[in-house]
């Protein structure tokens, strides 16, 4: 190694453990500041991850939700001797509501489409 | 870059790399890495700050920032990926507030106020030094120290930079240009300018 060399290579190293040991005498404020920046970031850290874990578990809570509704309803129909294939139609179209997200207004006139589906409308006068 | 589609991905690596453990577990953990790393980081990253921007409460706000804002994008990150991440931000921060200062100090000049620092003497307990050395050599150790802290802060701020990351932090080439967003020669370059200068200046100090 050449003088040169020697000589940056002691500079670095002075000018290294210079800052070095300034950072160890930071004083009592600064080590205050830094330690309450530090415990907030944590804080941060563990709210966001909190916040995240509920977040994935949402979409898991939905379907099942769905899932046991979807039962629910299959388990419940009814089973009137005279039309079984209808009242299994009917719980596949409920479970289709149910996944579909995007018939949820069907539920709020319900007896009314049960009541046209059962022919009872077509001799019913308005009025 | 955008974390937040990484975060899920993230969270379920977390879960994976113990699976004897829960969530709640497995979160405390990380909770306890981050504020491990960021114990050893945090008085070096203050001290880049302050040198550049020459204010401690300015630093310390610098700091703070860049700390909320590694928890709150990149917690879920693998912690190889911190430092460099965090570093970054710091570097991004010191330079939002220095374009600030400058805007600021534009503004002032047109405005009949001054501030009047001579009320806010220091507390002598706070602003005690952590440990002490003997006297004589504390003081021309002191006195080296602001000869360099002096001259680092006249550095462009990019030389600056690339000398604090390298000497202080410890970074390689690589890392540095990482943290600092550019190319490896870049940062060589900027380096050995800061070398170069920081040795005529500070010649006398180091014979």
């Amino acid at each position: 190694m050449s003088t040169d060399d020697d000589r940056l290579a002691a500079f670095e190293r002075r000018a290294q453990e210079l800052l070095e040991e300034s950072t160890e005498r930071l004083d009592g404020r600064v080590r205050s500041r830094l330690t309450q920046a530090r415990s907030a970031a944590v804080e941060e850290a563990r709210r966001a991850r909190g916040h995240l874990a509920w977040r994935t578990w949402i979409p898991a809570g939905a379907v099942a939700g769905a899932a046991a509704l979807a039962v629910l309803l299959w388990s419940g129909a009814p089973r009137s001797p005279e039309a079984p294939v209808l009242a299994v139609h009917s719980s596949l179209d409920d479970l289709d509501i149910l996944v579909t997200n995007e018939s949820f207004e069907l539920l709020e006139d319900l007896e009314f489409y049960e009541w046209v589906a059962s022919g009872d409308a077509d001799g019913a006068t308005i009025g | 870059m955008n974390a937040s589609a990484t975060l899920p991905a993230a969270l379920a690596m977390l879960l994976a790399e113990d699976p004897a453990k829960s969530p709640k577990e497995a979160v405390l953990d990380r909770s306890r890495e981050l504020e491990r790393f960021l114990a050893s980081v945090e008085r070096r990253a203050f001290k880049i700050a302050q040198i550049a921007m020459r204010d401690t409460d300015d630093a310390l706000d610098i700091v703070q920032d860049a700390m909320l804002q590694l928890a709150r994008r990149y917690a879920a990150r693998p912690s190889e990926e911190w430092k460099p991440l965090f570093y970054r931000i710091l570097n991004n921060r010191i330079r939002d507030f220095q374009r600030r200062r400058v805007v600021r100090s534009r503004i002032i000049a047109w405005l009949p106020i001054r501030r009047d620092d001579e009320d806010e003497a220091p507390d002598p307990i706070e602003s005690a030094p952590g440990n002490e050395l003997a006297p004589g050599e504390r003081v021309q150790v002191d006195e080296t120290l602001k000869a360099l802290e002096q001259a680092l802060g006249e550095l462009p701020p990019r030389q600056q930079q690339a000398f604090l990351l390298r000497t202080l932090e410890g970074f390689d080439v690589a890392a540095t240009a990482a943290a600092m967003d550019c190319s490896q020669g870049s940062v060589k370059t900027h380096y050995f300018r800061a070398v170069q200068t920081l040795r005529e200046r500070l010649g006398e100090f180091w014979s």
